[in-house]
């Protein structure tokens, strides 16, 4: 764990507010969890959610495909656009799930090391630099993301496509971090 | 509601384009439009999660005017013009001068105890949502929020945080062309 309490160690949610409990869960409530993917029949965070099943089965769509999508930027690059959104947040669980997702599919663990020593703003190679340099400065409120950041991706060999796959991700973390910060906390994991 | 669906047809989704089309001023077949449709269904349920969201409210959840007004607050905080425009129109529409006066020109005291809440819990998790804490919801609940109108108002604020990144982005996209 980081100074600053950032891991990839697998991390559990805590709701502060009473979640849907599932033996009261209506038909169309349990079938939005079934399409929302398999973590979230186990989760608590997705039961809460289901307060609001209809605003819940359109996110889950939006999510899955802006981080699943076939097409486009490599997945290992969304994982990175929505791990700096998500360190910039303080969101100490959405950072433990994506960073980890970045480490299994980049193969670079001296990526979130550095990110974890040293901030949004630790020392990267080119591609990863302008990625992280992009998605810090649009994950500030108000964005301040620039058109040198957006040629500084095109540098790097990202299309327009790529480039738009990318602010996706890191918009979706803005989304998912608040929902996380606001509605419960992270705990350690249970040991088995 | 005629006010509603006229809305519907001339601000939110239309054939001509939705929210974010609007907001930007994206006309079909512009570069921006290409780009935008070749992630369908990133751009539907975009506009799926803002008709749930922001137009077509359940019953006896938040009213249209309390979600108006705080995605109005969010698009303002995250200097969103367009997108401010939008829900100002909208908001107009929904309820009154006063309000939309209140939330333009940062007229708290003048809201409603309840609106003022979620006002003030929306500009926190906004600016500052890593010191969103459990007291805060129980300022939430004091005011009268269910639990289920906490994660659709949560929803709300996490949503307009969202657009407003699209925008931002594609508005970028476009100047760099």
């Amino acid at each position: 764990m980081s100074a600053c309490g950032f891991t990839t160690d697998v991390l559990d949610w805590s709701a502060w507010i009473e979640p849907v409990r599932l033996e009261d869960a209506s038909a169309d409530q349990l079938a939005v969890l079934e399409e929302s993917g398999p973590h979230a029949r186990g989760s608590q965070y997705y039961h809460l959610l289901l307060h609001d099943a209809s605003a819940l089965r359109e996110r889950s769509k939006l999510f899955n495909a802006i981080m699943y999508g076939a097409k486009g930027l490599r997945r290992a690059d969304r994982e990175l656009g929505a791990t700096v959104e998500s360190i910039e947040n303080g969101c100490i669980y959405c950072t433990s799930v994506h960073a980890r997702f970045y480490q299994q599919l980049a193969k670079k663990p001296e990526v979130v090391d550095a990110l974890f020593k040293d901030g949004p703003g630790a020392p990267l190679e080119p591609r990863e630099r302008a990625i992280a340099d992009f998605s810090l400065r649009l994950a500030h409120t108000p964005p301040q993301a620039s058109r040198d950041d957006i040629l500084a991706l095109r540098r790097a060999g990202l299309s327009n496509a790529e480039i738009l796959d990318l602010a996706n991700a890191v918009a979706m973390f803005a989304w998912a971090n608040r929902l996380m910060l606001t509605l419960g906390e992270p705990k350690a994991a249970a040991s088995e | 509601m005629t006010s509603t669906s006229f809305l519907r047809s001339s601000l939110a989704a239309g054939a001509e384009g939705d929210v974010i089309d609007a907001a930007l001023g994206i006309a079909s077949g512009s570069p921006l439009d290409r780009l935008r449709s070749e992630r369908p269904e990133v751009r539907d349920r975009t506009q799926s999660s803002y008709t749930t969201l922001l137009d077509r409210p359940e019953p006896g959840s938040l009213s249209l005017a309390e979600r108006l007004a705080i995605a109005l607050r969010i698009a303002n905080v995250n200097a969103a013009s367009g997108l401010a425009k939008h829900y100002r129109e909208r908001l107009a529409l929904a309820s009154n001068e006063a309000l939309l006066r209140a939330i333009d020109d940062n007229l708290l005291g003048s809201l409603t105890p309840r609106l003022g809440a979620m006002v003030r819990h929306a500009d926190l998790l906004t600016l500052e949502p890593s010191r969103a804490s459990q007291s805060d919801l129980s300022l939430l609940a004091a005011r009268g929020l269910s639990s289920s109108e906490i994660v659709t108002l949560s929803q709300i604020i996490a949503f307009v945080a969202y657009q407003a990144r699209v925008v931002a982005s594609l508005k970028l996209i476009a100047e760099v062309e």
